[in-house]
């Protein structure tokens, strides 16, 4: 059995480029493969699921653009499939991640992800419109006194956010931030409640947010640029900033 | 040599690995703060971000390798990734039941008959209605100064709306004869077809049309069905997450809008 990952033939017309980003996602893969092979120990397994299937998501997106997308939930299904077949791999030793260079890393599940996609393609037949070229081409250049309202809202949304109960930060903020369903919310392993209950608590944090937001002046609108990066940092980092960043 | 790990000098944007190493908490902080600046700027970046996050939580919720006492590894699906249909499920169930035993003889016609009472039986799928909306008469109408004048694809387009005739109403309201429409123009004209795509069971794309309604300036008579046929037509279209969101903020509203919302609700 062939249990080497084969390096991915070069093409020597392209000079490397010293800019080029060099994610750091293949570097974990080997660090917990390496990990696993010693431990055996199921978070382990948890770390390397995520990362496979994240990393086999993305570049089924990649190669979509090119090879015609599928929809979203065949999309999801392939990318489920594939990272489990290829985590069963590691588990049984077929598949070596333990010593090949990361850029043999993303070449190999680039390739899986390729294979799995036009499978997939051949046995559905199911193909969707390929997105406008540009069509998220767009920046923030709004006038200065657009941009003062913007900061004040932001930076009102995330006081009304850092005064709630972490529990309920946690659940608005899948809720309104992720758009998840409340059955979803109730699965979350940071969660772990009934979706009645989340239903309440979300409410709650809804009315609370909007009521602090009125103190404040402001009427409920759509959440503008760098409301997520606030956000974000108060509830994953805890902390604010301490100086403006939206400018 | 020190790579860049966020940013090539040539893009100043994100990219997809970029997000998974953000996302899978794999950057410095030095490096994840430059990240968080540059989307603070850019709606493009904050988006792919903000929906990449997204996934990656509701798939921490939903989807999990779970070790069997065999050893097999397998896929558990829970929530929203639990697709299956119950009667697809059943069968399967059937189907494991009889294989490889000697019921499968007697357990087929009974199995057939399960199938067939469960397809009789099934409940309503719980697809929102989508009903047309009330006529529109251009003429009586047309006194209102935010309209710049009449547009004949519009006034056709509605005709035919008004006859059930959706694709043409499709083709002629897709194509406004004016440069210059008026805000109300434009949003009659964005409402009805809208809801024309919608009733010719083209979801994806009535939703792509009227999530651009301002649905604040849209008479009552007219708003509250297109307003909901939206909700229908993301419902339909599968983006469920954000039907399921606009119809809690529909079920707070007073009117036909919050009946219908907590109606759905509650069943």
């Amino acid at each position: 059995m062939d249990l080497q990952i084969k390096l991915p033939a070069r093409d020597s017309s392209r000079a490397p480029d010293s800019t080029a980003v060099h994610p750091q996602w293949p570097v974990r893969l080997r660090e917990w493969a390496r990990e696993f092979q010693v431990t055996r120990a199921q978070a382990v397994r948890g770390h390397l699921w995520q990362t496979l299937h994240a990393a086999m998501l993305l570049y089924l997106r990649i190669h979509g653009t090119r090879l015609g997308r599928l929809d979203r939930e065949d999309l999801e299904d392939v990318a489920a499939e594939k990272a489990l077949d290829l985590l069963r791999k590691i588990e049984a030793g077929q598949v070596d991640f333990t010593h090949p260079t990361p850029g043999e890393i993303t070449s190999y599940i680039s390739r899986a992800a390729r294979n799995a996609l036009i499978d997939s393609q051949r046995a559905r037949a199911r193909l969707v419109d390929r997105p406008q070229a540009g069509e998220s081409e767009r920046s923030v250049v709004d006038p200065p006194n657009l941009r003062v309202e913007r900061r004040e809202f932001i930076e009102a949304l995330r006081d009304c956010f850092a005064a709630l109960q972490p529990r309920t930060q946690r659940i608005w903020f899948l809720r309104v931030i992720y758009r998840m369903q409340s059955r979803d919310i109730a699965l979350h392993p940071d969660v772990g409640l009934t979706v009645n209950h989340v239903d309440v608590i979300a409410k709650r944090a809804r009315e609370a947010i909007r009521r602090c937001m009125r103190a404040s002046r402001f009427e409920s609108r759509d959440m503008p640029t760098g409301t997520f990066a606030a956000l974000w940092r108060a509830f994953h980092d805890g902390s604010a900033p301490r100086q403006e960043r939206v400018r | 040599m020190n790579h860049p790990t966020v940013f090539a000098s040539s893009d100043p944007h994100l990219d997809e690995h970029v997000c998974l190493d953000f996302l899978q908490g794999f950057l410095s902080t030095v490096e994840r703060e430059r990240v968080l600046r540059h989307i603070e700027q850019c709606p493009a970046c904050e988006d792919l971000l903000r929906e990449r996050a997204a996934e990656r939580e509701r798939f921490r919720a939903t989807l999990r390798p779970v070790l069997r006492p065999n050893g097999k590894l397998v896929l558990e699906r829970l929530g929203s990734a639990r697709r299956d249909h119950p009667l697809s499920i059943l069968w399967r169930r059937i189907r494991t039941s009889c294989t490889g035993s000697r019921r499968w003889p007697l357990l087929a016609p009974a199995a057939i008959a399960a199938v067939f009472l469960a397809l009789l039986l099934r409940p309503d799928a719980p697809t929102p209605r989508i009903e047309p909306l009330p006529p529109y008469h251009f003429e009586l109408q047309s006194r209102d100064p935010l309209v710049a004048g009449p547009d004949r694809n519009l006034q056709n387009g509605l005709a035919a709306y008004d006859r059930g005739d959706y694709a043409t109403a499709i083709a002629l309201l897709q194509e406004p004869e004016l440069g210059n429409e008026g805000a109300l123009v434009k949003v009659l004209r964005e409402i009805f077809l809208g809801s024309a795509l919608a009733l010719q069971g083209e979801h994806a794309a009535a939703a792509r049309v009227l999530e651009k309604v301002p649905y604040q300036f849209v008479p009552e008579e007219w708003g509250q069905e297109a307003h909901w046929t939206f909700y229908a037509a993301l419902a339909r279209s599968g983006q469920i997450a954000r039907a399921d969101s606009l119809l809690t903020v529909f079920a707070e509203k007073p009117g036909v809008l919050g009946e219908r919302a907590r109606e759905v609700m509650h069943r």
